[in-house]
């Protein structure tokens, strides 16, 4: 699988500099501890993988339309690919756009085969836990009635699939912005993109999108 | 001429990237980083570091480079002038006199064979094994049929 990890110009200095000094120093950064797993620190390492864990594998679920098997499987090779290419990161920039950049890649290097072979990509008629993961999974925040849970269920749902009507180009702005909170600036890095093409890109998704939710 | 920037303030499109935002996080399956991890260590594991000069030469053009360098460096010991100088050499310069004769008595007795030689007229005709018929045969006792 051939992946052209782009390098994030968001300068891990320059974006954590006023909280750097308050972090304790036994908390260490994504970068630190990078830097420790390449030198073959496996707890390093675990660490590492243990606090993207939830959050890129959230990104690449919604980033497949729900297909857990494959979020599943691009979560290792993003690491994977992560450990292969370390020459190529840049320790004075940011560890979260750089391997948010590799996954990207990776789920575009998937449908990418997928076409190739005439495969379907996303399933626009994805429903909540088709693919073996149900999509509403995070547990029910405490005085959540049944009732209410499944209407946040539904909402889920309809997100979902209006996000699956989407272009993979469109998909992965408006997650990245709104889904992962990076700012247009770091998903500009992340896709290796113009802001302007960014913000034109969102522009275009969103409206896309906002008529989808409309329908009834 | 410049392209009007696009509004990304318009109330309705905050309001569906806002349904985006309040999608939850699904939980990962368990034991995800376990395995990421396993998998990492199973395909990066830590490449030891041999010396130089020990590494096995892998490159085709290198092989070839390091070959031509052999040749190149033991084809005049060929030429038996060039090998008797260059052992005299060695004999007066690197070993010295105390040690010389020690090792060429050495060297002699290692590489000189005194036993009786036989041409190969005294050799038995069979000498070199017998060949294989190319006439297949069964014993009569494993002959199956009428």
């Amino acid at each position: 699988m051939v992946v052209t990890v782009a390098a994030p110009q968001v300068h891990a200095q320059q974006r954590n500099a006023p909280a750097a000094e308050s972090v304790q120093e036994s908390v260490r950064s994504d970068e630190k501890l990078f830097d420790l797993a390449i030198g073959n620190d496996r707890e390093a390492l675990g660490e590492l993988i243990g606090r993207y864990e939830k959050s890129l594998f959230a990104l690449l679920l919604r980033m497949t339309g729900g297909d857990s098997h494959r979020a599943d499987d691009l979560f290792q090779e993003t690491f994977l690919h992560a450990m292969r290419a370390a020459k190529t990161f840049d320790r004075k920039l940011q560890f979260k756009p750089w391997v948010i950049a590799i996954a990207v890649n990776l789920v575009r290097d998937e449908a990418r085969k997928k076409k190739v072979r005439g495969e379907v990509g996303i399933g626009i008629e994805a429903k909540d836990g088709e693919h073996g993961h149900h999509m509403g999974s995070e547990p029910i925040s405490g005085g959540e009635s049944p009732g209410e849970s499944a209407e946040r269920r539904d909402e889920e749902r309809r997100v979902q699939r209006a996000l699956n009507y989407l272009t993979d180009l469109e998909r992965e702005v408006v997650l990245l912005h709104f889904y992962e909170h990076l700012t247009l600036a770091e998903a500009a890095v992340t896709l290796d993109v113009p802001l302007g093409t960014i913000k034109s890109r969102l522009h275009a998704a969103l409206t896309r999108l906002s008529g989808l939710l409309e329908k009834p | 001429m410049d392209t009007p920037e696009p509004n990304l303030n318009d109330p309705t499109l905050e309001q569906a990237g806002e349904a985006v935002a309040r999608l939850s996080r699904p939980l990962p399956p368990a034991g995800l980083a376990a395995r990421t991890l396993a998998r990492i260590s199973g395909s990066c594991a830590p490449v030891k570091r041999i010396f130089w000069m020990l590494r096995p030469i892998t490159h085709p053009i290198a092989r070839i480079a390091a070959a031509a360098l052999i040749i190149y460096t033991l084809a005049p010991m060929t030429d038996m002038e060039i090998g008797s100088h260059l052992g005299s050499q060695l004999e007066e310069h690197v070993l010295g006199s105390t040690v010389e004769d020690p090792v060429e008595h050495f060297v002699d007795g290692v590489l000189t064979h005194y036993a009786p030689a036989d041409t190969q007229g005294y050799q038995p005709r069979n000498s070199y094994g017998r060949m294989p018929s190319t006439v297949r045969h069964t014993p009569p006792h494993t002959r199956t049929g009428t």
